[in-house]
């Protein structure tokens, strides 16, 4: 049983509708992307160039499907305490204290050691169950009853141990937590993980995944994308600003401008009431889209052609 | 279906696309869900089960379209809906020899055949009642192959190309120049020739219904060139390219170092780099606990319940990941010029892994290359190297003499040091105490000398001066020598 309506997933085309609605185009791929992984129920890696709306989709997904979005990020030195569990320490000692109290009675009329040892056994421990742990994100979505989205992002900065110890996640849905035992998820968690690629992941957890590649989108998709996102631009205009956004990734930049900052620089026109474009205003929004000196540089330098190139797509 | 998805997975592992059962067995699911009609959107689906990066991805797309050209996508359906029917196979026919056909045309039970095409065609369309056609008019198609291919018999077709395959030896093509030969033996040895025979004959003949039939058996030999060329194609991709490529990974891994050419180095550069990454992933993985750090709370309490809860004894915890420092001195002098670009290569493989790789190239004069490296592609800063320091005349002494001068005093008990090159000194002096001293400092010292062991002692070679400072001297000239020093050290390193 689905925690959310099945209608939603049951084609492509739906899908792909559903998030035009909700201002996220998804290209086909991408699409039939989700549809498997709702379908199959299997997690999403999600790989790509920066800010080509990979953590974007996950949240779409989590507004789409009308569930809670549950988010992990990772880093250099995350570890299971704070992306599993962690204990409640302080609690954990109030207990031991109260039950130093209670020692008393517990043990009345015991008599000699072994009864007491075995009266000590009798007694509920609790010392370490569910009551003392502090769930963090991962143990959340497990245990939450009616699904939910779970982002792991950037898992590629996370550390190689942390990576296999996601393992028994990603294939079984399930976590192994030492003192308590096995933790199964309630309701089976759609789970996102976005990387960067600043490092191969290993194999292990590439096979427990779909993979998508989401790469830049063409001029079409772009164009469809800032239409949803700026519904304010021109259309002519809009034709004109991709086609140079998309001349400006052929060149060999240090960072390649991607789709929030065509959306950024779309916005930034807009603002400027910019009917077309022109060198002059070009040069100097040229930081909204290229964050590099080097790189605002050497497009400087091919202004020229590059605004010829976007003004031919007009025409 | 399994069949033909089971193949189209080995032909991916053939192109480097990693494939794991369980990865096929969700392909399997993948292909129950979105079916088989829409083609682009079962390769947007394959493409999510299957391959896991984007280079991955464009191989995918590749071989996709090889393998699953139209015919062969309508065959999977057929396979997939059990429906064997003689039909499909003229329809098949039709879109492989480019003629089209036009709308009504589906494997729905076979009334397939050739419809409009040919406005003077007085044959009926049906392909069992064209059989008994043919029959009624007296003619009688002496050639197995042609009545076979008449009557659309797909089942024995298939039979009889698997036959072929196998009397032929077509598992033992192995280059992709054999495909055009293989191809025309198999097709021969199905009866080619006969057919071959008849269809001329029969294109001769004054009857108008007879030359209709030799047309249609024309038509029938390009269906059967596209199937059998299909057939050993995708025999081809499963049997041979894997042997290839073993074949091409073998001799690679065996050559001399000093016969490997500029052009052959993404082959090599891929051994060079598996080997560079299982080192640094075992150094990578020595962590220690120390006494300072984050307070362990979990070990700390744990320990403590026995003293009532208060906080005794501490425990603390510091990950302390240890990056190698290696520092490589490599050779590039006339003695060793043809090495000089694969140890340069290696140097350069090893320096995109470990962090902390210093670089230091020679001929006389030593210099650091490091920045060479980072800021440029292999090719160039391999030219770039050669260019600049490649070729003098070797002075050791002068050499070791400069690298204590540039960074003796980052030497610590951590750094690794490796000296690629063949110690042929030209009679300098050998100022082997400056080793010792550099060699006391770090924590290991490795020769690799591309030179055979008998050589080592021979002419203007110091060996002998050299070998008692280093760690480990050993042989190499080939990547196997490579693989075994690297195993080597790791088993040091720990």
């Amino acid at each position: 049983m689905k925690p959310y309506d099945d209608k939603k997933i049951a084609s492509v085309e739906t899908l792909k509708k559903g998030y035009d609605d909700l201002g996220y185009i998804c290209s086909p791929s991408i699409a039939t992307a989700i549809y498997l992984a709702c379908q199959l129920d299997k997690p999403m890696l999600i790989e790509g160039p920066p800010g080509v709306g990979k953590t974007e989709l996950a949240k779409a997904t989590a507004a789409y499907l009308d569930l809670p979005l549950i988010r992990l990020q990772c880093y250099e030195g995350l570890d299971e305490s704070k992306a599993l569990y962690e204990w409640k320490y302080g609690k954990q000692l109030l207990y031991t204290q109260v039950l130093k109290e209670k020692l008393h009675d517990v043990l009345k009329g015991a008599e000699g050691l072994s009864e007491s040892v075995e009266r000590l056994h009798e007694f509920g421990d609790i010392f370490y169950s569910e009551e003392f742990l502090e769930p963090r994100p991962l143990l959340k979505a497990l245990n939450s009853e009616n699904g939910c989205v779970m982002l792991i992002d950037e898992v590629d900065k996370s550390d190689q141990e942390f990576e296999s110890f996601l393992l028994e996640m990603l294939s079984d849905y399930q976590i192994s937590i030492p003192e308590i035992g096995t933790v199964k998820a309630k309701s089976t968690p759609i789970v996102f993980l976005t990387s960067n690629n600043t490092r191969e992941l290993s194999d292990a957890l590439k096979r427990r995944c779909l993979h998508l590649y989401i790469p830049f989108p063409d001029a079409a998709l772009e164009q469809e994308i800032i239409a949803s996102r700026v519904p304010g631009v021109s259309e002519s205009l809009r034709k004109e600003l991709v086609s140079f956004i998309q001349a400006l990734r052929d060149l060999d930049l240090k960072k390649q401008p991607a789709v929030s900052e065509t959306i950024d620089w779309a916005r930034t026109l807009m603002l400027l009431h910019t009917e077309t474009l022109d060198a002059e205003l070009i040069r100097n929004t040229l930081n909204v889209i290229l964050k590099h000196e080097e790189d605002i540089r050497s497009a400087d330098d091919q202004l020229g052609s590059l605004l010829g190139k976007a003004e031919k797509a007009v025409r | 279906m399994h069949k033909t998805l089971t193949e189209f997975v080995a032909a991916l592992r053939n192109s480097d696309v990693r494939v794991s059962t369980s990865e096929t067995i969700d392909a399997v699911k993948v292909i129950q869900l979105v079916g088989l009609e829409d083609k682009d959107l079962l390769r947007d689906a394959l493409s999510i089960v299957l391959p896991k990066s984007d280079v991955e991805k464009d191989s995918f797309d590749n071989c996709f379209e090889n393998f699953f050209s139209f015919a062969r996508l309508s065959e999977f359906k057929a396979e997939n809906e059990e429906d064997e029917e003689e039909g499909d196979l003229f329809s098949d026919e039709e879109e492989g020899s480019g003629r089209g056909q036009g709308e009504g045309q589906g494997e729905s039970g076979g009334s397939g055949g050739f419809g409009g095409e040919q406005e003077s065609d007085a044959l009926p369309d049906d392909f069992t009642q064209l059989e008994q056609y043919v029959k009624d008019q007296g003619i009688d198609v002496q050639s197995r192959l042609a009545k076979m291919l008449l009557r659309g018999d797909r089942a024995n077709l298939t039979i009889a190309m698997a036959e072929a395959a196998k009397a032929i030896n077509l598992n033992k093509i192995s280059f992709f120049t054999q495909k055009g030969i293989y191809t025309r033996k198999m097709m021969v040895h199905m009866g080619l020739e006969e057919l071959e025979a008849e269809m001329y004959q029969l294109e001769e003949s004054e009857v108008f219904i007879e030359r209709q039939i030799g047309k249609r058996i024309r038509q029938a030999r390009e269906y059967l060139r596209v199937e059998v060329r299909d057939y050993v194609e995708r025999q081809f991709l499963t049997v041979a390219d894997a042997e290839g490529k073993e074949l091409r990974d073998e001799v690679t891994r065996n050559i001399k170092l000093t016969n490997i050419e500029l052009r052959g180095f993404s082959n090599i550069q891929a051994v060079v780099r598996k080997m560079a990454k299982r080192l640094t992933a075992v150094h990578s993985r020595r962590k220690k606990k120390f006494n300072r750090g984050i307070l362990d709370v979990r070990k700390t309490i744990r320990k403590n319940v026995a003293f009532d809860g208060i906080l005794f004894e501490t425990h603390w915890k510091q990950v302390k990941i240890d990056r190698p420092k290696v520092m490589v001195i490599c050779d590039v002098s006339k003695s060793v010029r043809e090495v000089a670009r694969f140890l340069l290569m290696f140097l350069y493989s090893l320096n995109e892994i470990l962090p902390n790789v210093r670089a230091f190239a020679f001929s006389a004069r030593l210099s650091e290359v490091t920045d060479v490296f980072n800021s440029n592609t292999l090719e160039k800063a391999v030219e770039e190297i050669l260019d600049n320091y490649g070729f003098g005349s070797t002075d050791y002494g002068t050499a070791f003499q400069d690298f204590k001068d540039i960074c003796y005093d980052k030497i610590d008990n951590k750094t690794t040091i490796l000296i690629l090159g063949d110690s042929r000194n030209n009679y300098n002096d050998t100022k082997s105490e400056i080793l010792e001293e550099i060699s006391k400092r770090a924590r290991q010292v490795i020769w690799l000398n591309p030179e055979p062991r008998t050589h080592w002692r021979a002419g203007d070679a110091e060996m002998r001066a050299y070998a008692p400072y280093c760690t480990m001297v050993e042989e190499c000239n080939s990547l196997n020598h490579l693989e075994r020093v690297v195993n080597q050290l790791m088993t040091r390193a720990n």
